[in-house]
């Protein structure tokens, strides 16, 4: 494989979803040279590729107080797995609005309709936090200000390794570029990295029988964090522990189910929850009735509320066999058409389009919501952002966005984080000098492996990478799933797991394609190992996370995440504690 | 399977083979005229090959197991913005 001249950086940003577009802008803005390698295209890679349905933000004019907002704000907040570390929220919520003001000068309509806009997620008398906006041309529009400010942008470039000098700090990176066939070898010096990848949701695959298990999103920022040291968390927690996942769009199940306006009902077309005449109840005590609100229907304002009602019945619906259906007959004519354009600017455009094309009379037909079959096996987990600068463990290796193990969910706080990564990181690159990163014993290793990949013969001899994929994802539903967990399973599972790596360098690499999820494959592979090793120390029940031998939750979960690190050469797990106060 | 690519407005741009997010469809040969879908198992359906076609060229079909479910209750249930 051939090995490009090095390159060299300040500040190497990897991943250009939104959080990467951000880190290296921000990066830019405080004076480092900056290089951010993405595995596609910036231009539309990513979870915001061509859109995201709200960017939830604290506007002080609309929400008064710092502390009536973060009222609102940590009622919205999931259950397990979620970050619980109050002072990430606290900075993100600080530069919420400083965000959405930069995006607007940047040519992102943030108030579409002339005002600030909360939409979805709440309850039509609880004031939003989530700000419709119109993103479906924000990529373009991120890569562009990148490029004003000199950021490098090193398209089809994944990372695939984190480099670090004798003290643990960062020094560096791999990355292969996937821009010509053959592929080629690139290590980058640099001072400090931010870690803005996607979050390994390719662990577990799709719920869909044998189709569509191969989302973009390897791991690779947990699996190569992970390896250069950094301490892991959240790994093991599997989908639905929060109890069934309402509203899941049944076959697509990507869109969101927040941008939809219209009304769950059932066959019949009978709502599962009153409207009319509904009694309130305060936003933190769901159980204290409050004043009678009239609401005659769902509207674009509200989207679909009932399912925030507490005497909704669609739980029991579901237990019962019974299909819950968005049904759109309720709206106005003008309701519907705001959802179509909604749905265009959250990146749902091709499911309008769909259902067009299907004949799908939004008066008259109703579309199916199912609840998410839990998508069993451990979660991937990511890095531990440790404190309000975006710093890992590792001395020098940020992390932002989707990748963390401790993020906040959803567009915004991702881009705020990077935002916050890039200015942190630029600061500590001021301090550092460039080191020879080349001289780790790790690039030598890397070169040899992804070589031998490239030279396997491509025929039935060896395995493709998609074989190794699809053994790994049936190890986390069997060993590491959502079933009944216990020590005998993960100890049967690890060893099956060992045995499919022992496979994967035999693997077969005809096209740059294929390298790309050769390695793709190796970080799906470490994150197993993370999630099992997660999971054999979390001995509890909680949801659908069921411990042979332990069938309650353990309260020491309420208070700490499952961390795991690399002690001794393997994975090992113990308590990381939430960070309650600032 | 995903995109699909009317051959006759095509112009050759490559702007879907760049900016696909999850390399549906692969790197090209040289002098390929209309891109090749190689992968058209790992598209996800984003849409962006089909906003950044300058020719409108793109649709995308959707795989058949993912089409979406729905249901003819053969009347209209609601009340189209009326009270009850």
């Amino acid at each position: 494989m051939e090995v490009k001249n090095i390159l060299e950086c300040d500040v190497l940003v990897a991943g250009g979803g939104t959080a990467g577009m951000m880190a290296a802008i921000s990066a830019a803005d405080a004076g480092s040279s900056v290089i951010l390698i993405e595995k596609a295209n910036t231009r539309r890679s990513g979870a915001g590729s061509t859109g995201n349905d709200h960017f939830q933000c604290y506007i002080p004019e609309v929400h008064g107080s710092y502390d009536e907002f973060m009222k609102l704000y940590l009622h919205d907040r999931p259950g397990p797995g979620a970050c619980k570390d109050r002072d990430l929220m606290d900075a993100f919520a600080k530069e919420s609005f400083d965000v959405v003001k930069q995006w607007q000068s940047w040519g992102i309509q943030m108030m579409p309709h002339g005002k600030w806009e909360f939409t979805g997620h709440t309850l039509p008398w609880i004031l939003g936090t989530h700000l419709k906006y119109e993103g479906v041309n924000q990529k373009p529009i991120f890569t562009n200000e990148a490029r004003k400010r000199g950021v490098k942008i090193l398209n089809r470039h994944p990372l695939t390794e984190i480099l670090t000098d004798d003290d643990g700090s960062v020094c560096g990176a791999i990355a292969v570029d996937l821009s010509a066939d053959p592929p080629k070898f690139q290590v980058i010096r640099c001072k400090s990295l931010i870690l803005c990848t996607a979050k390994g949701k390719r662990l577990t695959g799709d719920n869909r029988i044998g189709w569509a298990q191969y989302g973009p999103e390897s791991g690779v920022g947990t699996a190569a964090a992970y390896r250069a040291g950094a301490r892991i968390v959240n790994a093991g927690v599997t989908g639905g522990e929060s109890g069934p996942n309402i509203g899941v769009s049944r076959y697509f199940e990507y869109g969101g189910t927040r941008t939809w306006v219209g009304v769950y009902t059932d066959i019949e077309g009978k709502p599962y929850a009153p409207i009319g005449e509904i009694t309130t109840y305060d936003v933190l005590n769901p159980k204290t009735p409050g004043e009678p609100h009239v609401i005659t229907r769902p509207g674009w304002e509200t989207g679909e509320y009932t399912q925030y009602l507490p005497e909704n019945k669609m739980k029991e619906a579901y237990a019962n066999g019974q299909p819950v259906f968005m049904n759109f007959s309720y709206n106005t004519p003008e309701d519907t058409e705001y959802m179509k354009w909604a749905l265009q600017h959250e990146g749902s455009s091709g499911i309008v389009k769909h259902l067009e094309d299907e004949g799908f009379d939004f008066d008259r037909k109703m579309l199916e919501f199912a609840t998410a079959r839990d998508v069993g096996g451990g979660r991937p987990g990511g890095p531990d952002v440790i404190n309000d600068r975006q710093e890992t463990t590792v001395a020098g290796l940020y992390a932002a966005g989707e990748c963390m193990g401790n993020n906040l969910p959803g567009l915004s706080p991702t881009a705020v984080g990077g935002r916050i990564a890039g200015r942190n990181a630029a600061k500590y690159s001021q301090t550092k000098e460039l080191q020879p990163a080349e001289e780790s014993p790790v690039v030598e290793e890397c070169l040899q492996r992804y070589s031998r990949y490239l030279a396997n013969e491509c025929s039935t001899a060896n395995p493709t990478w998609e074989e190794i994929n699809v053994a790994i994802i049936q190890v986390m539903w069997d060993y590491c799933g959502s079933g009944i967990l216990s020590d005998e399973l993960f100890d049967v599972g690890w060893q099956h797991l060992k045995r499919i790596e022992g496979k994967m360098k035999d693997m077969q690499a005809a096209a740059p394609h294929d390298l790309m999820q050769c390695l793709a494959v190796e970080d799906v592979a470490q994150n197993a190992e993370l999630a099992m090793t997660a999971g054999r120390f979390r001995k509890e029940s909680r949801g659908a996370y069921r411990y042979k031998g332990y069938p309650e939750p353990d309260p020491a979960y309420n208070s700490n995440y499952v961390a795991v690190q690399k002690i001794d050469g393997k994975p090992a797990a113990f308590l990381r504690p939430h960070r309650k106060e600032v | 399977m995903p995109p699909v690519i009317q051959k006759s407005r095509c112009v050759g741009c490559m702007n879907c083979v760049n900016i696909c997010p999850n390399d549906t469809f692969g790197l090209q040969k040289p002098g390929v005229k209309v891109p090749e879908v190689q992968y058209p198992k790992e598209c996800k359906h984003c849409n962006a090959c089909v906003l950044e076609c300058p020719k409108g060229a793109i649709s995308l079909r959707f795989p058949v197991p993912q089409m979406m479910v729905f249901y003819d209750p053969g009347r209209q249930t609601g009340t189209r913005g009326e009270p009850e």
